[in-house]
């Protein structure tokens, strides 16, 4: 069972994320205020999703190679705030782990897998430095990676609909620790 | 098992870590309370909630359909067991504000009925899908002000709170659409909007429990 509109949701959550970053005072957002390319990355998100839904055509090639740039994003965010390096060694091992999916099931849509990969990997690097968030972020980020885990394990099985609900739950937990913590504390 | 049955399994889930984490929320304020009928009350209703909501799962994955007798029954079992979760919040803490807003909600959730009687069932069945609906969506709504009524509760997961419980609201409304419509689009979109309250109500939930945790 395929239904777009649901699918493609969660991606423009993620790129309203990203875009209402751009926008949010320099204050309390260091990480992507006025930088270009997060309101790239966000436009790309949400942009590439808006167009899924009216053409029917798959572009989750170009929301994979996206959500690794933003993958970077947050690595430099936390070694700058950690002195910690960053994890180069993760996008070569994602990539081979992603077109390895793609070439077993001959369809790009399992790009998605990768960008689910991500996100969950995303919420862990965030949770293992839940200083910099604040430490009451921890259960939320692991709700997030564990959502994210559960919908690669759906999109694997070919449930789409339950993959897309799921997918929509590590992005909204997601969405509102970093949220919470860019609009409502400092 | 079907793409209906897990997904109704992960709606499942979330609606019984929302009662969890409220229960927790109501432990953590009774470490100064020291009311332990209350707690134990709470705690057999979570239970209660968890044998219902896991039967009814049960029951459709192996037999595919409910009989009306276990729809009654499960819906009278859901409303004692919600009743014996919320109870605490309103005996033992007592901050739950019951506005104006809250009033026009429940007034609002118990209209929609009116929807159901629309089903092509028979008139047993309809008041036990009716009773059922209201046995699990009433106490989550309760809870969603209670927990929302704390004054550990930041502005932002207040806000989140009503949000959700009007997305609540909505779903209340359109779930009669769901039925209409079973295993297509309109069922699922139908069903996200329920999950996405679920996800706001066990965020801003999770979030109140671990600023409770830091306090005390």
């Amino acid at each position: 069972m395929e239904c777009v509109l649901i699918s493609e949701l969660p991606d423009i959550l993620l790129g309203l994320l990203i875009i209402i970053g751009f926008f949010t005072k320099k204050k309390k957002n260091p990480l992507l205020h006025h930088r270009p390319y997060a309101f790239l990355l966000g436009l790309l998100f949400s942009g590439a999703s808006i167009v899924e839904i009216i053409f029917a055509v798959n572009l989750d090639v170009i929301e994979f190679f996206g959500i690794l740039g933003i993958l970077l994003i947050v690595e430099r965010f936390i070694s700058i705030n950690t002195g910690k390096k960053i994890h180069y060694e993760y996008f070569p091992l994602i990539v081979a782990l992603t077109l390895l999916v793609v070439f077993t099931f001959h369809d790009l849509k399992y790009f998605h897998v990768g960008t689910l990969v991500v996100l969950s990997i995303l919420a862990l690097s965030l949770r293992e430095n839940a200083f910099i968030l604040g430490e009451d972020t921890r259960n939320t980020l692991l709700f997030s990676s564990v959502f994210a885990l559960l919908s690669i394990g759906a999109l694997l099985t070919g449930f789409n609909v339950l993959s897309a609900f799921l997918y929509f739950g590590a992005v909204l937990f997601l969405f509102l620790t970093v949220g919470e913590r860019i609009w409502w504390m400092g | 098992m079907d793409e209906h049955t897990l997904l109704s399994l992960a709606i499942a889930v979330m609606v019984l870590s929302g009662f969890s984490l409220a229960i927790s929320v109501f432990r953590a304020f009774n470490l100064y309370i020291k009311n332990r009928t209350l707690e134990a009350l709470q705690v057999i209703g979570g239970l209660i909630m968890l044998l219902v909501i896991g039967g009814l799962l049960d029951i459709r994955a192996t037999k595919g359909a409910l009989s009306s007798s276990i729809i009654t029954l499960s819906s009278l079992f859901a409303l004692i067991g919600g009743l014996l979760v919320v109870l605490p919040f309103f005996v033992g803490i007592k901050q739950t504000k019951i506005d104006r807003e809250l009033k026009v909600q429940v007034f609002v959730i118990l209209a929609s009925s009116v929807i159901y009687s629309f089903l092509p069932l028979p008139t047993l069945r309809k008041i036990g899908v009716i009773l059922l609906l209201f046995g699990i969506t009433l106490p989550i709504f309760i809870l969603m002000k209670s927990v929302s009524s704390l004054a550990v509760c930041s502005r932002f997961n207040k806000n989140l709170l009503k949000i959700a419980s009007w997305l609540l609201v909505l779903h209340a409304w359109l779930r009669y659409y769901s039925f209409k419509n079973p295993q297509t689009c309109i069922h699922y979109g139908v069903l996200l909007i329920y999950f996405i309250s679920l996800l706001i109500w066990v965020y801003s939930t999770l979030k109140t429990y671990e600023t409770l945790r830091e306090w005390l």
